[in-house]
């Protein structure tokens, strides 16, 4: 059995399409103490349409039920408007908004318009604050697109789930491509990374940054006695169900195609060019997106944070399709719509800016003095809400447990055996490494996407640690990463939480940038799984830890719940097996994906110029930082996973102290000049970033022949082992800046020079650069 | 009276058809067909109205030449044009 | 030479089809290179005292059918012909642009998709014909593969209408062509985004050297 034949046992996607059969609580999604809260606030029964309204806003798609209580950990001292759609961060006259969300459950049942969807969303988000949208990034997670290691672990990737995983890359850039690139707003930057926890849960999130002059920020928030106008599209029953959709756990079920909502990107285009003419009248006061539960989430959103009532006529809704009823067209995830309010003159400036674009207007609804969410039908009434009672569900305390095989992969150790440490065995694994597709060069991706639409990008963007934006309108340079570290955070959430909000801040300091904020978007598995609810709140507080430590707030946000799926019975070894069953990411048949909080994160660049990742023939190499020995925890290196299929130990510790003192000193040594290149060492530990350095410098020169002669230690863990804190730095000015690194007592130690002979001389073993680059460049488009 | 046409408009065979021969070299490496000789093309259906089949033979063509194809690259083909019932 | 519109600035209009995107960053490359710029929609139809006309890149009318195709019937691009036909400016197409003008019928050939089937977004090194410089300047297409029969290709090498070509084909262009006049000189469509190319702090101003080049062509500057 494949994974594509695996058929759930509940058939959920039978909400009662066709029959006539009223729904059950469950079916929808509810359960039945909701059902009774939801009466007994009403102080009455629900009627049908009421329960479908329930349905969807009180799922956690909306309503953040499981979350809410958690997120509020978070800092958010300096994030503006962070309750609106998006929040921002102030840059002089300006505000740049940024926000991450997820397309994963869309992504993994059609990937490309998944993917697409995606960032439709996450540009309406921007585009509802009246911000132009200005840039894209995305983190993307896959099953393995090869077989890895010795395939011993508990999950084994079969060739089917191959076979899927490249369909799904390859739909997922190509969605990104056809859909971003039409809409004229640059893809910037991201990560991509491949895991066999991702065989059924491919992880799609998505990053858009916007800007708005201060004084020009549209909230959401609806003023009393205005009209409701829809904009764009005409609603059909795509993305029906969409917000419970996404909550739901996923099988291969065909049906679920069905789901799933089409993008128009030409579309799209003409609604952020009329959006933000709209927006310039005075009247028209609020403006809200059209994403999860459609028309339903966006007005009562809308009454709920400006305090009025709502009445929306839904024969007044323009449809694509014959037949549709009331609950169809309320939670309806059609793409590319808007809603404003605005007064009689807003509505006719709108109805004539909507011509200009040739996109569909509509008078949908009133707003009113009052609390109350009203629905009519040439009329009729058809439900009449409590505003408060419909937009706050049930909040729910997680039970977490802390999961068994937390103690016992951190107990494991990866012993390196010294047969393993031959010149001959490590040439080798550095060949490998540079063909490993979560190490090679993602140039087969990004090339695919437009990165210098708009004119704001910096040249080689690829090559610098933060993806870079010109904001000329204040003459700043802002920069935007995408982060994430599923292994660290699977070993140990909390640690690999802070890791990954420290590796973000590394990422900014390598390129000369001060981090300012982040958005998040956690993945997880089921948290109502006491294991997963444990992850979720580490997760949630190693993050706060290192966020308060950096003092720079969560700016937006997402959580992505239910990311598992039922495995194929031969996927899974030894399920029966006691011994097994607390085994990585598999529990009562579900493979469920590592813990994936993904940060996204803003920062400035505070000199001149940018400090790329890059080498020039005669510089001396530094790493500086922490210092790596046979006793440094490197549990969650890459490198063990992808040459051994070693799952385990603990993830190293940050020491703050120290990351303060290497920026600081970067940051001089920069105002100095006295810098050529720097790189934070991460993924592939000091190999990984030395060779990262030297194929920068092919690409952007076009020249095939730097080189680099050191003596590098031949151990396998040292050369490719990740711990934190670690820089490595170019400088023609050797003396000076050891002078300068001894004076101030940070660690250092100097690996070798750049030269133009290229070969990579190691002093255990030769490369000829150009060889090895080939692979890096190429390995990608290879295997995919 | 209201026709229906459907309209095939594909590369002339003079052009290279990039999307086409990416076909063929799967079709290859799978071992399904040697030489498959693949050419993609997209389809169009749509509705004309007009007073008779003459009238309607000329919007066709004028829909096809004006909007469809670019004559430089393109060729197009009319699979089927008949009066809606 | 016309000295009298050196101490005019020159006056460009930029073409704004539903969907073009490079609108903006064209306005801002054009007032950077000194001329007085307007934004032009597509429902217009005179475009009389305009020294330039660009139609920037984007994905006019979402490029649906196939490039270009659809906003060659809109009204403005009558105007162009008009507007070619008499003499009245010079016209840059960039990107979509370009595509727009062959579809048209105002410059030879056809733009058709990349051999490798897929968008390319990347910095790319370029020659000019007529100095043999070597230009670095972004692309980012899906269908910039330049196509012309022999006769046309013949023909476009024979009066020399090739400005620039890729020094490292990316696309599968004949003769590696990534701009080209038309039989006049006055119309020229470029596949590179030079104007994503002004600016010292992205880091690349290689563009400004074509707006110039262009400037000089509209003050009546021999090829």
């Amino acid at each position: 059995m494949t994974i594509a034949s695996c058929v759930r046992p509940k058939a959920n996607s039978a909400v009662c399409l066709n029959k006539k059969t009223e729904p059950s609580i469950k079916d929808l999604g509810l359960s039945a103490f909701e059902y009774n809260e939801i009466v007994k606030r009403l102080g009455r029964k629900p009627s049908e349409l009421e329960l479908y309204l329930f349905s969807a806003m009180w799922s956690e798609h909306c309503g953040y039920k499981h979350s809410k209580k958690y997120l509020k950990l978070l800092p958010s001292k300096g994030a503006l408007f962070r309750n609106e759609n998006s929040g921002g961060i102030k840059i002089g006259s300006h505000i740049i908004f940024f926000k991450t969300e997820s397309h994963n459950h869309p992504s993994a049942v059609e990937p490309y318009q998944g993917a697409a969807t995606g960032i439709g969303g996450i540009l309406r988000d921007i585009l509802a604050m009246n911000a132009r949208p200005i840039a894209l990034l995305n983190s993307l997670k896959f099953g393995e697109i090869e077989k890895c290691g010795a395939n011993s672990g508990v999950v084994n990737t079969d060739l089917d789930s191959i076979k899927r995983n490249k369909y799904l890359l390859n739909g997922v850039a190509e969605g990104i491509s056809d859909y971003g690139n039409s809409t004229g707003v640059p893809t910037i930057g991201g990560e991509i990374s491949f895991n066999k926890c991702f065989n059924l849960s491919p992880l799609v999130n998505v990053m858009a940054v916007g800007i708005c002059h201060k004084d020009k920020v549209k909230t959401a928030a609806a003023k009393a006695d205005s009209y409701i106008v829809l904009i764009g599209s005409a609603t059909g029953r795509d993305g029906l169900f969409g917000a419970a959709f996404a909550s739901k756990e996923l099988a291969g079920d065909k049906e679920d195609k069905l789901s799933v909502q089409i993008g128009d990107p030409y579309v799209k285009k003409n609604v952020i060019e009329a959006t933000l003419e709209i927006l310039k009248s005075k009247n028209v006061f609020s403006a809200q997106d059209l994403g999860a539960a459609g028309l339903l989430s966006s007005t009562s959103e809308m009454a709920d944070k400006g305090g009025v009532s709502v009445e929306l006529y839904l024969e007044k809704v323009p449809l694509r399709e014959k037949n549709m009823r009331p609950y169809e067209i309320m939670l309806s995830e059609s793409q590319e719509r808007m809603v404003f309010t605005a007064n009689k003159k807003g509505v006719d400036e709108i109805f004539k800016i909507c011509k200009k674009y040739e996109l569909n207007s509509s008078v949908i609804g009133k707003t009113k003095k009052g609390s109350t969410y009203s629905l009519f039908l040439n009329g009729e009434t058809l439900a009449s809400l409590d505003v408060k009672v419909l937009t706050n569900p049930v909040l729910y305390d997680l039970s977490p447990k802390k999961p068994e095989y937390i103690n016992k992969l951190q107990n494991k150790r990866f012993l390196v055996d010294d047969a393993i440490n031959t010149p001959e065995n490590l040439k080798h694994f550095i060949f490998k490494m540079a063909a490993v597709p979560e190490f090679a060069s993602k140039k087969y991706v990004y090339q695919r996407y437009d990165g210098t639409v708009g004119a704001r990008t910096l040249k080689n963007p690829h090559n610098l640690g933060v993806s870079p934006l010109n904001i000329f309108e204040e003459g700043k340079i802002i920069g935007f990463s995408m982060d994430s570290s599923e292994n660290a955070s699977f070993l140990d959430p909390y640690q690999g939480a802070c890791n990954v909000v420290f590796e973000a801040f590394r990422n900014a300091v390598s390129s000369g940038f001060e981090p300012l904020g982040i958005t998040n978007c956690l993945n997880f598995a089921n948290p109502e799984n006491p294991d997963i609810a444990w992850q979720f709140i580490q997760t949630v507080k190693g993050m706060r830890y290192a966020l308060e430590k950096l003092n720079i707030p969560v700016v937006s946000g997402n959580v992505s719940f239910y990311n598992e799926g039922i495995a194929a019975e031969q996927c899974i070894f030894g399920l029966n097996n006691p011994e097994n069953i607390a085994n990585p990411g598999v529990q009562n048949g579900k493979i469920k994906i590592y813990p994936v909080p993904v940060i996204g994160m803003m920062s400035i660049l505070k000199g001149k110029t940018p400090l790329y990742a890059r080498l020039q023939p005669g510089a001396s190499i530094f790493l500086i930082g922490k210092d790596i020995d046979k006793n440094a925890n490197t549990g969650g290196s890459l490198y063990q996973r992808v040459f051994f299929d070693f799952t385990g130990g603990t993830p190293d510790i940050v020491d703050f102290e120290l990351e303060m003192k290497l920026k600081k000193s970067i940051f001089y040594l920069h105002n100095k000049n006295l810098l050529s290149g720097t790189i934070d060492v991460s993924k592939g530990g000091v190999l990984g970033a030395l060779l990262i350095m030297l194929f920068n410098s092919c690409e952007s020169d076009k020249c095939q022949t730097p080189g680099f002669k050191g003596i590098l230690e031949p151990d396998i863990d040292l050369l490719f082992g990740e711990i934190t804190g670690r820089y490595l730095i170019a400088t023609k000015n050797k003396a000076v800046v050891e002078n300068y690194l001894r004076k101030n007592h940070l660690p250092y130690k100097i690996l070798g020079k750049a030269d133009d002979t290229g070969v990579l001389d190691f002093g255990f073993t030769r490369i000829r650069t150009s060889e090895l680059n080939n692979i890096y460049q190429n390995s990608l488009e290879r295997k995919a | 009276m209201k026709f229906r046409a459907k309209v095939i408009v594909k590369l002339k065979n003079t052009v290279k058809d990039a999307k086409g021969e990416a076909v063929n070299v799967v079709l290859k490496r799978i071992g399904l067909e040697e030489e498959a000789n693949v050419r993609i093309g997209k389809f169009f259906g749509f509705e004309i109205s007009a007073q008779n089949k003459n009238e309607a033979d000329k919007k066709l063509e004028n829909i096809c030449t004006e909007v469809l194809v670019n004559p430089v690259v393109e060729t197009y083909e009319v699979l089927s044009f008949e009066e809606a019932v | 030479m016309n000295f009298l519109k050196y101490f005019k600035k020159l006056k460009a209009g930029i073409i704004v089809f539903p969907g073009t995107n490079c609108d903006r960053d064209t306005k801002i490359a054009l007032d950077g290179a000194g001329f007085n710029t307007d934004y032009i929609f597509h429902n217009c139809t005179n475009l009389e005292g305009y020294d330039l006309i660009v139609l920037p890149g984007g994905f006019s009318f979402g490029d649906y059918i196939r490039a270009g195709r659809l906003a060659k019937l809109s009204p403005v691009v009558f105007a162009l012909k008009k507007y070619v036909k008499s003499k009245c400016g010079f016209t840059l197409g960039i990107c979509n642009g370009f595509q727009i003008l062959c579809e048209a019928g105002l410059l030879p050939g056809a733009l058709i998709e990349n051999a490798s089937t897929r968008f390319i977004s990347r910095d790319e090194i370029l020659v000019l014909e007529k100095t043999r410089e070597e230009i670095t300047i972004p692309i980012a297409h899906k269908e910039g593969c330049f196509y012309a029969d022999d006769a046309d290709l013949r023909r476009i090498e024979e009066n020399k209408m090739v400005f620039l070509r890729y020094k490292d084909n990316p696309n599968g262009s004949l003769n590696d062509i990534a701009g080209l006049y038309d039989s006049e000189n006055k119309v020229l469509g470029l596949m590179p985004h030079p104007e994503r190319a002004v600016s010292k702090i992205c880091g690349l101003e290689n563009g400004l050297k074509i707006f110039n080049f262009i400037k000089n062509e509209i003050f009546g500057g021999k090829r």
